[in-house]
């Protein structure tokens, strides 16, 4: 596998992982406000269980994710799951709502993991050169 | 107002959350799949990992999602700082700018929040 391919798939098994890890969050939300810290029990609801199952998926293809390319270039890509959440969560809880900063917010961490692959690959390919 | 405790809980929270990827980065470049489970450097990474994430739940149940994101999101300045130290990773201008883009557009997000 070429140095530029193994960075492709290690951005997008980071992608991935965030589609995991944040419908997870959302079933943890609506599990944590059923948990109550005096009675252990509660933590065996459902939506939490189903929450933590979709966390180790998520977990494992970081963990996939990881043998491909330098943290420095995959780890920030895990705020992909702020929007993903952002965009799904107001059509699961009301009180959520979409506006203006948020967009931006979604708008502006595109782009910045964007350039973040695209320089990340620019300095794999110097280093590859000066081999 | 923030209390101590909470910021105290969110430091623990961060910090755990950012060595326990670098303890898993490691893990992974270095040992094949399958041996990954027997390596004690991988357990101390899952350990980690599990701590942060048991702290940021304690943490969101106790205070409002615009102050604990922009905080949480430090981490990826700290994680990229400890891969830089300790991973002998190398950053360029462009990647710095697109970590704090990355770091502002959370920010916003909160601020939506």
């Amino acid at each position: 596998m070429t140095e530029k391919s193994s960075l492709r798939s290690g951005f997008l098994l980071m992608i991935a992982c965030t589609i995991f890890t944040s419908s997870g969050q959302m079933f943890w939300k609506a599990g944590a406000l059923r948990i109550n810290f005096s009675n252990p029990f509660t933590f065996f609801n459902v939506p939490f269980i189903v929450g933590c199952l979709l966390y180790i998926v998520g977990s494992v293809l970081m963990i996939l994710a990881l043998k491909k390319g330098e943290l420095s270039m995959l780890y920030p890509i895990i705020a992909t799951s702020y929007v993903w959440v952002s965009i799904l969560a107001p059509f699961f809880f009301p009180t959520e709502v979409m506006n203006v900063w948020k967009w931006a917010g979604v708008l502006l961490i595109l782009c910045s993991i964007c350039l973040l692959g695209w320089s990340s690959s620019r300095v794999s390919e110097v280093q590859g050169n000066s081999l | 107002m923030i209390g101590i405790f909470i910021i105290f809980l969110i430091i623990v929270g961060v910090l755990s959350g950012s060595l326990a990827v670098i303890l898993l980065k490691k893990a992974a470049s270095k040992y094949p799949l399958r041996q990954l489970f027997f390596r004690r450097i991988f357990w101390e990474g899952v350990i980690l990992f599990g701590l942060s994430l048991l702290l940021y739940v304690v943490i969101l149940q106790r205070e409002e999602l615009s102050v604990v994101y922009p905080l949480s999101s430090i981490s990826y300045l700290i994680t990229t700082m400890l891969s830089v130290k300790y991973l002998g990773e190398k950053m360029t201008l462009w990647k710095w700018i697109a970590l704090f883009g990355v770091m502002a557009g959370v920010t916003l997000i909160a601020i939506g929040s």
